[in-house]
Order: C-alpha cells, then sequence, then structure tokens
C-alpha cells in the first residue's frame, strides 16, 4: 500500500541519511565529545565544589552562583539540541564552558575569603608568638599548617572529607598555638608592640617583666634605639 | 331451323384414326382422303435444286418402271416434313398403276427396328422360290437373335471382339483396356442400364425407337461414359484393373469420352452384323437372288424404304443392292429394281458410303424452306395450312366406313367424300370459318375449316415454339390439329370453347398481343366471363383487334362476324369504333421467323413465295371467306409498339430501357410518398430505372430491383405510356380517356407493393424496421460508442448528440479517416478492448453512412446549404423513448440481403454489430472498470485519494531532501479530480439497467482515462517507493556496518545528558528532561 510504503520509505531515508551524515561528521562529534568531556570534568568538580562549600557561603552568594550555573546548563541544553544537526558543537560547548567560570571563581573567591577568615586569628598569633624560644622548636611545623591551610583556602574542598581535613588542620592549628602561647592579652599587646617595632621600655610592665623572667624570655628580646626622636 | 351455335361436326373418335405421327400407323383410305399435295420437294441437281411434286415423282417412277430403267432415288428430310408420307403415297399409288407388274415392297417405318425391318422382309419375301429358301433362313436366323434375351450381352461382347479384331483405338488408354473394360461386370451392368447405350442399341434393333426420340440412328455418346462415382468406387475393389484405370480417366476427361464413344459407333455395324449373324453382304445375297428370281419372272423389283436407319448394321449391304443395275456383264442375271428411300439430314453425308453416292438417280429433299424459315418449307402460308386442315377435317367428320368404301372404289380424289354435304350449318359456318376446295379442277369440293379458320390455323401454328418444335406438317397436325380438337374440341358444344389464350395449344409458348393494346380494356369489360375466350378468338381466328366495322350481318369486331361468336356460344361483343386511327395489320399469313413477326410483309412477298398450287387453292372461286375488311391503314406501328406487342406474347422487350424509364417516371410522380412518410432520399434512390425489372426486358438486372411481370395489364400500361409520350396531344380522346384509365387502375393496384418496395431492403427481403429507425438507432450507438454522450442525459440530449454528428457528416467537414482512427485509439485508453473493437469493427465508412443516411432521413441540411429544413426530431424522440423503454434492449434484426441499397446494407451491419456485440461490450467494459478499481485497491489499499495524494508528495519530498534521484514527476492530476475519477468508476460498475450504464460508461471516458492516469502514476510511485526502499535498507545496513558514529553520538548525547543534569541540578531548578537526538 502506497501510504504505508510511502512513510516507511521516508523514515528509512532519514535513518540513512542520519547515518550518512555520522559517517561525514564523525571528527565533529569527536571533537564535540572531546570538549563536552572537558566541560563534563569541570562542572563535574565545580558542582561538587558548590554542594560542599554551599552551606558555609553566604546564601546570597551562593543563589547568585546557582543562578549563573541554571543558564550555563541552558546553554547546554540548547547546544545539546543543536548537536542533532549539527556536529560540531564544540564552540558551544566552550562558550557555555567559560560561562562558567565566572560562578568557579566566584565559589572559589567566596570559599578563599570564607577560609581566610576563618585561618587569620591563627595567623596572627603566629606572628607574635613566633619569636619565643618556647615556639621556636616548633615553628616549622606551624609554618607548614598555616601553608597548608592557606593552599586550601585557595581551592574549594570537593568533597566533605576535604572540607572536614581542612577544619582538622585549622583546628590543629589553634591548638598547637593554644598550647605554646596561652597569653594574657597584656603579654599580646605588648608582643604585638615589639612584632611591629613600636614597644618601649615602657611596655615592659610588670606583667610583661614577670612573664619574661618566669619564662627566662629576656635573650628573646633587644634592647634598641627606636627610630623616632620624640 | 334453330341457330349455328355449339354444334360439332367432326367425331371425336376419328381424331386419332386421321392423325397419326407415323404414316404407316394410319389406314390407308384414311392416308389417302387426307393426302395434301406436297408444296415442295426439291430435286437436288449439280446446276440447283428443281422443284417438283409428288406427282411427278410417280411419274418418274413409273416410266422408269415401263421403259425398263434402274433408278435409285433417296429422299432427304427434317423429322416430320413428310418423308414417310410421300414415301407411302408413292408406294400405293406406284402399286395401284403397276398392278403386278413389279414385285413392290415397302419397308416401313413403324416400329422402325432391325428385327421389324427383318420380319417385314420375311413376310414380303415369302412369294419367293427355293433358290431364296436359305437366304431367308438366315435372315430368320438373324430376326430370332435379335429377340433373344441375351441381346445386350452379346452385343457387348461382339464390341469387345471388334476392338481387337476390326480396329485398334488411337488411344493407348483405350487400346490398352478396352477389352477388359467391355468385359467388367460392372462397366457392363452401367451401359446395359436404362437409357445405356446398349440398351438404347438393343431397343432401336428390336422395338425400334420411342416417340421422344429422334430419327438419328442409336449411338453412344460421350456422356455414356461419364461414370457414376459409386461405380468407380466399386471398381476400385471389384473391377478388372484395366476397367478400374479406363473409367478413371473417362472420369476425368471429356475429350477421351469423347474419342472412346467415337471408337465404339465405328465398331457398331460391325458388333450389330456379328450379333444378328446377318451381314451386309448376307443381305446383298438375299436380295440378288430375289433379282434373279423376278427376272426369270420378266418382272421388276419397286422397293419403297420409309427409312434407312430401319437397317442399322446392315445398311451399306442394301445401298449397295439398291445401287446395283441390272445392265452389264456381271448383273445381267438381275431384274430392274426402281427404289425410294428416305433418309435423314446427315445420313448422306455421314454414312452413305462415298463410292456409292454417285450412283443415286434421284436426290430429293423436303428440306426447301421459304426465304427465312428455319424448318421444312413445305407449308409455307395459311392457304398451304388451311388446305392440310379441310382435308383432315373431311376425314374426321366422316365415318370411318364411308372413307373405306371410298378408297375401296377407287380412292379418286374427285370422288372423295365431302363430310359438310349434308350439313344444315354450310352456309353461314363456311361463310364465317371459310373453306377449301379440295377436289380436282373442274369438280370442286370446298370443306369448311371449323372450328378454326385459316388464320386460326395459321397462327397457332406459326407461333408454335420454334426453339423446341420444328415446324413441320407433323407439328402442324400434332401441336394444332390434333391437340386443340382432342383437348378442347369436345368444349363446342358445352359452348367452352376456344379457352383461354395460354390453353389452347401447349406448343404456343408466347401468347400474340392485341394490335391495340388499348383494347384489352375494352374486351375485359365487354366480354365479361366470356373476356379471356374472346381474346382468344381477336388473337387467333380474328385480326388481333376489337375494332368493329360495318352494321347490321355484315359487322365485324376484331375481323370476325357475330356468327363466329355465336357459333362458339360467346354474345358478340360491341367492340371499338375503328377510327381512323392507325391499326396494326392482321396477323400476317407470310410471317415465318420470330424476327418477321415484328413486321408486316408487304402483299407482294407472300405472292413471290407461295406455291403455284396454293396459289391456285385458294385462287378457287367459290371459297368463301369472312367478308374482307376494308384495307387497314398503313401505319408506322413504332418500335416501342412493335415491341411491347412482342413482348406482350412471350417475347423480349427490347426498348425496356425508354419504356422503364417512362414507367419510373409515371411511377414516382404518381405516387404521393409523403402520404407513406418516405423521404425524397428513398424515392430518389429506391424509384429509379435500374430498380425495376420488367419480365422479359432483353437486359439483365444487377442488383436489387422491383420485379414487374408480364402481363396484359402492365403491356396496356406501357403502350399508354408510349402513347402518350410519343403521340400526346395527336392521341383520340377516347384513347386517351382509356389510357388514363389503364395507366390509373394499374397504378391504384401496384401502389402498395411499389411502396414497400421503396421501404424494404431489397424486394425480397422485408424491412425488419423503419429504416430512419435503424439508422437513428445506429447513430445512437455510435455516439455512444464514440463516448458522445452525457450522463444523466435526458432523451432530447441524446437526440441532440446524435443530430450534431449526423450533422457533420453532412457538412463540409464530414469525420475522416484519421480522426474516426483517433477514436478508436482513443477508445483503446478509454475502454474493454471489445469496445474498441467494435468500434474498429463498424468502420468510418459505415460510420459515416448511417449518419449521413439519417440526417437526410431527417431531413438535416444538406452540404452546404443555407435552405432551413425542419428536423422530424418527434418522430426521433419517439425511437430514443422507445429504446430506452426497452432499456436499450436491440431486437434482432436478419442480415440485410447485399443487395440491397447502401444505406440499408451499412445501417443493417452496424445495426447487427451491435446487436451481436453490444452485451459483451457492456459486460467486457463493467469488467474492466472493476479491473481498474481492483488495481487502484492493489495500490493504494483503502487509502482516500487524498490520503494518496499527500503520501504521493511525501515521497517526492523526502527523495528530494535527501537529494534522491528518481523518475516520479508531478502527478499531472489533482487530489479532487482522483476522487472524482474514482467515484464515477465505483458508481458506473454497480450502475443497474443498460441503458443508464451504457450512457454513463459512453460519458465517463475522461475518467477512465484519468484513473488510468493515476493508475500508471501509482504504479510508478510504488515502483519508485520499492526501489528506493530496497536501496535505502541496503544502504542502512551498509552504513551500519561501517560506522562508530552512532555510538560516538551516543555517548556524546549521554555526557550532554549527564553534564546538563548536573547543571541543572545544581542550579536548583526542576531537571530538564532529556530530549531525543533527532531531527
Amino acid at each position: 500500500m502506497i501510504v504505508t510504503l510511502v512513510a516507511t520509505v521516508a523514515e528509512k531515508l532519514a535513518l540513512e541519511d542520519r547515518l550518512k551524515t555520522n559517517q561525514a561528521e564523525i571528527k565533529s562529534i569527536e571533537a564535540t565529545l572531546r570538549a563536552l568531556d572537558k566541560v563534563a570534568k569541570t562542572v563535574r568538580e565545580f558542582t561538587d565544589q558548590l554542594e560542599v562549600c554551599s552551606p558555609y557561603l553566604d546564601k546570597q552568594v551562593v543563589a547568585d552562583i546557582r543562578s549563573q550555573v541554571q543558564f550555563v546548563g541552558q546553554e547546554l541544553a540548547t547546544s545539546r539540541q543543536r548537536f542533532a544537526t549539527n556536529r560540531k558543537e564544540w564552540l558551544g560547548i566552550q562558550k557555555a564552558e567559560s560561562h562558567l567560570q565566572r560562578p568557579i571563581k566566584d565559589l572559589a573567591d567566596r570559599w578563599q575569603s570564607y577560609a581566610s577568615g576563618r585561618l587569620s586569628p591563627y595567623r596572627e598569633l603566629m606572628r607574635l608568638v613566633n619569636y619565643l624560644p618556647e615556639v621556636a622548636s616548633s615553628a616549622t611545623e606551624l609554618d607548614q599548617l598555616v601553608r597548608s591551610l592557606e593552599d586550601q583556602a585557595k581551592r574549594p574542598p570537593r568533597t566533605q572529607a576535604q572540607l572536614e581535613q581542612c577544619e582538622g588542620l585549622l583546628k590543629t592549628l589553634g591548638q598547637r598555638l593554644d598550647r605554646v602561647a596561652s597569653l594574657s592579652i597584656g603579654i599580646r599587646a605588648f608582643l604585638a608592640r615589639v612584632v611591629d617595632n613600636q614597644a618601649t621600655l615602657r611596655d615592659l610592665t610588670p606583667e610583661v617583666q614577670q612573664w619574661i623572667a618566669e619564662g627566662k624570655r629576656e635573650a628573646a628580646f633587644a634592647i634598641s634605639f627606636s627610630q623616632h626622636r620624640r | 331451323m334453330s341457330e349455328f351455335t355449339c354444334h360439332q361436326c367432326w367425331k371425336h373418335d376419328r381424331i386419332n384414326d386421321v392423325i397419326n405421327m407415323e404414316a404407316i400407323a394410319v389406314d390407308i383410305p384414311d392416308f389417302m382422303a387426307t393426302h395434301t399435295p406436297l408444296g415442295q420437294i426439291a430435286y437436288l441437281q449439280p446446276s440447283g435444286p428443281i422443284a417438283v411434286s409428288e406427282a411427278d415423282l410417280l411419274g418418274e417412277l413409273t416410266k422408269s418402271s415401263q421403259a425398263d430403267r434402274h433408278m435409285f432415288a433417296i429422299v432427304e428430310g427434317e423429322p416430320g416434313t413428310g418423308k414417310s408420307h410421300l414415301i407411302r403415297w408413292l408406294y400405293e399409288r406406284y402399286k395401284d398403276e403397276q398392278a403386278g407388274q413389279d414385285e413392290v415392297l415397302l419397308i416401313e417405318r413403324a416400329q422402325n427396328s432391325l428385327l421389324s425391318t427383318l420380319r417385314q422382309i420375311i413376310d414380303r419375301l415369302s412369294l419367293a422360290g427355293d433358290a431364296l429358301r436359305e437366304q431367308i433362313a438366315k435372315l430368320r436366323g438373324a430376326a430370332e437373335s435379335l429377340s433373344a434375351r441375351a441381346l445386350q450381352d452379346t452385343l457387348i461382347n461382339n464390341l469387345a471382339i471388334a476392338t481387337y479384331e476390326r480396329e485398334a483405338s488411337r488411344k493407348p488408354k483405350i487400346r490398352n483396356n478396352i477389352e477388359r473394360f467391355l468385359l467388367d461386370a460392372l462397366i457392363r451392368e452401367q451401359l446395359k442400364a436404362e437409357d445405356g447405350p446398349i440398351e438404347r442399341i438393343a431397343r432401336f434393333l428390336t422395338v425400334g425407337r420411342r416417340n421422344d426420340d429422334t430419327d438419328q440412328r442409336p449411338e453412344f455418346r460421350p456422356d455414356d461414359f461419364e461414370l457414376p462415382t459409386k461405380l468407380l468406387y466399386d471398381l476400385r475393389t471389384q473391377g478388372y484393373q484395366e476397367a478400374k484405370y479406363l473409367a478413371e480417366a473417362l472420369s476425368m476427361s471429356l475429350d477421351l469420352r469423347s474419342e472412346l464413344a467415337a471408337y465404339l459407333n465405328g465398331l457398331l455395324d460391325y458388333a450389330v452384323t456379328k450379333t444378328v449373324v446377318l451381314s451386309p453382304d448376307d443381305l446383298k445375297q438375299t436380295f440378288n437372288d430375289l433379282r434373279r428370281e423376278l427376272r426369270q419372272q420378266r418382272r421388276g423389283l419397286a422397293f419403297f424404304i420409309e427409312d434407312i436407319t430401319a437397317f442399322t448394321g446392315i445398311d451399306v449391304g442394301l445401298i449397295d443392292v439398291l445401287a446395283t443395275q441390272h445392265t452389264g456383264e456381271s448383273n445381267r442375271d438381275f431384274c430392274r429394281i426402281v427404289s425410294i428411300i428416305g433418309i435423314t439430314d446427315d445420313y448422306f453425308q455421314s454414312r452413305f458410303p462415298k463410292n456409292l453416292q454417285e450412283r443415286v438417280t434421284h436426290h430429293l429433299s423436303l428440306n426447301v424452306a421459304a426465304p427465312g424459315q428455319t424448318g421444312a418449307g413445305l407449308l409455307p402460308n395459311s392457304s398451304a395450312v388451311g388446305g392440310m386442315f379441310g382435308r383432315y377435317l373431311n376425314a374426321m367428320r366422316l365415318e370411318r366406313t364411308v372413307v373405306q368404301d371410298w378408297h375401296a372404289n377407287g380412292g379418286r380424289t374427285a370422288q372423295l367424300p365431302n363430310g359438310c354435304a349434308g350439313c344444315a350449318w354450310r352456309a353461314p359456318c363456311h361463310s364465317a370459318f371459310g373453306a377449301v376446295d379440295i377436289g380436282t379442277p373442274g369438280n370442286e369440293s370446298y370443306v369448311g375449316l371449323y372450328p378454326f379458320n385459316e388464320r386460326a390455323a395459321w397462327n397457332i401454328f406459326r407461333r408454335l415454339d420454334h426453339e423446341t418444335i420444328t415446324k413441320t406438317p407433323r407439328s402442324l397436325l400434332r401441336y394444332v390439329l390434333r391437340e386443340v380438337l382432342q383437348r378442347h374440341g369436345s368444349q363446342v358444344k358445352s359452348g367452352a370453347f376456344p379457352p383461354p389464350p395460354k390453353e389452347l395449344a401447349s406448343g404456343v409458348r408466347d401468347i400474340p398481343p392485341l394490335t391495340k393494346p388499348v383494347h384489352q380494356r375494352i374486351i375485359n369489360e365487354q366480354g365479361g366471363s366470356s373476356a379471356q375466350r374472346i381474346q382468344t378468338l381477336v388473337l387467333y381466328w380474328g385480326d388481333g383487334s376489337v375494332d368493329t366495322q360495318g352494321e347490321g350481318t355484315s359487322r365485324t369486331v376484331g375481323g370476325l362476324s357475330d356468327t363466329v361468336y355465336r357459333a362458339f356460344g360467346i354474345t358478340p361483343i360491341a367492340g371499338s369504333l375503328a377510327f381512323d386511327t392507325p391499326t396494326m395489320p392482321a396477323v400476317s399469313s407470310e410471317l415465318s421467323t420470330l424476327g418477321d413477326l415484328q413486321r408486316p410483309l408487304e402483299p407482294q412477298q407472300v405472292q413471290q413465295i407461295q406455291p403455284d398450287t396454293q396459289r391456285e387453292s385458294t385462287a378457287t372461286p367459290g371459297v368463301r371467306m369472312p367478308p374482307p375488311r376494308p384495307p387497314a391503314q398503313p401505319r408506322d406501328m413504332g418500335k416501342y409498339t412493335a415491341d411491347i406487342a412482342n413482348w406482350r406474347g412471350g417475347g423480349q422487350l427490347e426498348h425496356y430501357e425508354k419504356l422503364r424509364e417512362w414507367l419510373v417516371t409515371f411511377i414516382k410522380g404518381g405516387i404521393q410518398w409523403e402520404l407513406y412518410g418516405i423521404p425524397d432520399l428513398f424515392v430518389k434512390e429506391r424509384i429509379e430505372n435500374r430498380r425495376f425489372e420488367i419480365e422479359g426486358q432483353s437486359g439483365s438486372v444487377r442488383g436489387d430491383c422491383l420485379f414487374l411481370p408480364r402481363s396484359d395489364e402492365l403491356a396496356d400500361v406501357l403502350q399508354a405510356l408510349v402513347d402518350l409520350n410519343e403521340r400526346g396531344q395527336k392521341l383520340a380522346p377516347e384513347d386517351l380517356g382509356a389510357h388514363l384509365a389503364t395507366l390509373s387502375t394499374w397504378l391504384h393496384n401496384i401502389e402498395p407493393m411499389v411502396v414497400e418496395f421503396a421501404l424494404k431492403p431489397t424486394n425480397t427481403q422485408p424491412a425488419p424496421m423503419r429504416i430512419v429507425e435503424l439508422l437513428l438507432l445506429d447513430c445512437l450507438l455510435l455516439e455512444w460508442l464514440c463516448d458522445g454522450l452525457k450522463n444523466d442525459a435526458s432523451s432530447l440530449d441524446l437526440l441532440g448528440s446524435v443530430i450534431a454528428s449526423a450533422a457533420r457528416e453532412t457538412g463540409s467537414q464530414p469525420l475522416k479517416e484519421q480522426e474516426w482512427n483517433a477514436l478508436v485509439e482513443q477508445a483503446k485508453k478509454r475502454h474493454s478492448p471489445t469496445w474498441a473493437s467494435l468500434l474498429r469493427q463498424i468502420g468510418m465508412k459505415r460510420a459515416h453512412s448511417c449518419r449521413r443516411g439519417l440526417a437526410r432521413l431527417l431531413s438535416l441540411p444538406q452540404g452546404d446549404s443555407s435552405d432551413v429544413r425542419y428536423i422530424d426530431a418527434t418522430l426521433g424522440l419517439q425511437i430514443i423513448a422507445a429504446m430506452g423503454k426497452r432499456d436499450w434492449e436491440l431486437l434482432t434484426i436478419p442480415a440485410i440481403d447485399k443487395r440491397a441499397k447502401v444505406i440499408w446494407t451499412d445501417g443493417g451491419a452496424v445495426y447487427q454489430l451491435f446487436a451481436q456485440h453490444m452485451e459483451q461490450v457492456l459486460a467486457d467494459e463493467r469488467s474492466f472498470l472493476q479491473a481498474k478499481l481492483e488495481r487502484l485497491k492493489e495500490l493504494a489499499g483503502e487509502a482516500k485519494p487524498e490520503e494518496i495524494m499527500k503520501a504521493v508528495e511525501q515521497l517526492r519530498t523526502t527523495m528530494g531532501r535527501f537529494n534522491k534521484p528518481h523518475s516520479l514527476n508531478e502527478p499531472s492530476f489533482k487530489g479532487p479530480g482522483f476522487k472524482n475519477a474514482q467515484q464515477y468508476l465505483m458508481t458506473t460498475v454497480n450502475q443497474e439497467g443498460r441503458g443508464l450504464t451504457a450512457i454513463r460508461m459512453s460519458a465517463g471516458g475522461r475518467f477512465v482515462e484519468q484513473m488510468e492516469t493515476i493508475l500508471v502514476y501509482l504504479a510508478e510511485v510504488e515502483k519508485v517507493a520499492k526501489k528506493m526502499l530496497t536501496q535505502t535498507e541496503q544502504q542502512i545496513k551498509q552504513l551500519g556496518a561501517d560506522s562508530t558514529a552512532t555510538q560516538l553520538e551516543e555517548q556524546t548525547i549521554a555526557l550532554y545528558d549527564e553534564i546538563i543534569e548536573r547543571l541543572q541540578a545544581s542550579s536548583g531548578e526542576p531537571q530538564i528532561e532529556p530530549q531525543e537526538v533527532s531531527s
């Protein structure tokens, strides 16, 4: 019957055409696939990071990032549609990928900001106690901890484990510092003035002297003229 | 005294006494009493013939006897000319005058067989002495052998012997086979069969010839050897090989049959003499002995032989005897012999021994004919006939004893009793019917010719059929006197004589015409129940007219006095007053040939050929003939009148063309054809000269024609037309009136026949239907077959179509052959093969003929004529309506005679083709349409036209889109057209009623053609689609096997989906359903 026959012919012709097109555009498909592979890695990492980090970030920031992610998703969905007829979709994919860099950077920045905020007190303490004799023996270890934490702050954690590891390091650093330099506020103020080269003898308060003495820390300090004549 | 009427003066039983075809069979007294002097005997001399009388001959015989002079006379003459009569008369007279001086022998012709002849000789020779005994014994032996029952076988055996003893045939086929052929039992039975050659010869030898035999001696004839097929077949299994061979050769060659007949005839004498054990030498010896004996008695021998053929087989011996004189050294012992023998014409030339011909002393002939006369010349005129009639009638009126007494007392002519002597009606009878003198000069004796007159006897005699009857004295006695008296003579007493003209004498084939055809009406009107008898009277006894002349007792009608009419019990009619209208001459007594019958002879011609004796006879004072008529005004009868007169009497109508032209013109103008609904066309073509055949016209007629039989009425009509055309105003008023009455009456009588003829295909074939109906139906069906009808057409529409096509045929652009061929070709596309075949069978010419004929019948304009003429639409509509009422059933008609007019033959032929094939054409056409619909279903299933068209478009688009090359053009039809065609065909196939179906089929040609286009296109679509499908599937298979593209694509798609899903999940938006990757 002609009607059925014609329908079958049309279907088969379309299939054939598609097959022929495929055959002819296999390199394009491969390039598209490669581009897609690349963006897939980014997306997988980013989406994981976003999943892990978003509870610790500002909600507004996270919403902004999610909005940008949604846009990129739509771009890729469109690309997918175009792919049916246009195998050379790598440019579209790359474009989508480029659009994904911004939320990635935003996330990284936000995460780094968050992580730095968490590391900052420990850094200040380290700067105050770094010259103390009792710290000198663990100074390297502490420096490594700080550098490790600084590195992790630069790259948002992708998994919960990474996040917990970072928290653990931060906790370790705090504990170490607390153990070697459990200082009162007056001592912390004196040490801050010394580190800033602004301490004077007047700052040698009894408490300070006592603390020096008790800890036989006299050698740790030197007296010099200040640069400023007042 | 009572009236002279219905009187029979002759004795009926004396007719056969007096008139016998064989002179010998008549009693001598009667023979002598009826002897009529022969008019003319030719004595053939080297210087030319000399006329002699029988008295001269008798004188010669007597003188020869007295002078002891040898005489050997032969008398030649055609059968019936009176040879036997003459010889017997000479014998009787010679015998009387010799008074025993000679031995007088008469060999009679009676029975005329050799057996009879031998017996006659034996009887005559009983007077002979001892010297003849041995010879007489031989004759007796011969006679006995002839009477033996085994004569036929003996004759054949002797013929067989003769084939090798006598003479062998020149033809090898005969020479080598004839003996066994004649000995073969089957062949012998064939030869001996009734009327076979041996039977004929044996019969002739023993019994004599039959009345219907000729005077020729019996012989073998070529057709005797045209053997029956069954005999040839039987010979193959039962006969001698030689007989079979010769018989088959004879069956294939007329020349061989003629050769064999001639050969056996040459042996016949030998076989006969062997059979009768009597040779010519034996006969010669017998007569030589007789002559010697008579010599011793000092007597002579007189030998009278009526017919030499009586001596068949030994005739040569007899001639030798008769030719042998009694002088010379070797013949001194013989007595004188005078002899006279009768021979037929060819005997002298063909069988008479050449060496003896010069020894014939008197060569006489009775064949001297009058100028222009084919028969013997013994009866050259009416007087001769009258004279002969008078003697025979006189003998019939006399008692036999009276005649015998007369003969016994010397039989002198002067003393011959007169049968009219004591008759009370002698005077009126002789006056009315005439009388002839049978006495001697100075002793006249008038005997009446009643119930004939001289003219009647002559008229009947001269009109005897010249093709079958030779005019001789014998035929005069046999076919005129004896037949009329025997058949009709006794009716005189009852007042029924004479009979109607056609019954008077069987030997008369052509009835004479009236001299004035217009008189026919007068006879019919005045004669009443006696009209036909009056016609006989005036035609034979009278002058051929009913002109009235004279008054009172001298009044005659047709030259016959009232006495004549009353004598036969007929009331005399008033007749026609003879004005100065020229008349045809009365039946002339000098006419002797058919050609002469058409022209009158001048009186001097009669005198020139009338023998002296007859002139004397007719000039004899005292003969009282009817009062002479005033001399007829010489009239140039005119060739047409003479022709009609001759034709009326049975002759040919020589000037039929002109006469027929006048006749047809009269018919054409005399009938109001429009009253019969006969169009001019038919009048012109049916009522034309060549369509009329007058019986007896000299020219042949070809084709169909109306036959007008010979009749007096038609003769009157022709004569009337001649007179009216040639004489017109000069016609006497009464003749003009009579002619007009004749024409009017005749036309009235034949009008139905002529009208029917005009309407019929041929004269012998009735019209199966009116021609206009036939042609209209033909033309309607032609329109049907030529797709000229429209669907749902009314009768008026149908008639309109028919007339339009018919009008075209009479116009300036009639259908051409190539146009017709184009119609046939179109029919092949649109219809079933039967349909196209029928169209082709009909052909352009017949279609043209039918349409043109119809146009002319319906008075359509002719050619380019601008004449306004009406169309008989009512008639046409009636015919079409009747056709519709019959649901287009065609009535069967017989085949039209091929001789019919073209319009009939063509119309009939076309109609018959339709009648024979229409049912089949309709059935085939229905199947044809069904086949198309089934084909459509096969191609497209139940899909609707629009769906099919959409699919077709899709296929074309798809193939185009995928750049697939194909041959599929854009369809030439659209969906609606497709739908209409399908719908029309379906409706037609399911249509009921022959007429409606036929019209739908005729009107639906374009739909059929369109459907065919659709089917062809769809078939192409199917073909292309199937091919495409096959190719595509193969390509798909190949592509699938060779490429990983699909996998890659699938991977890509999957990756897309994963990424999109992740992003969607990360964005917090609902997930987008993955879409199929497709075009």
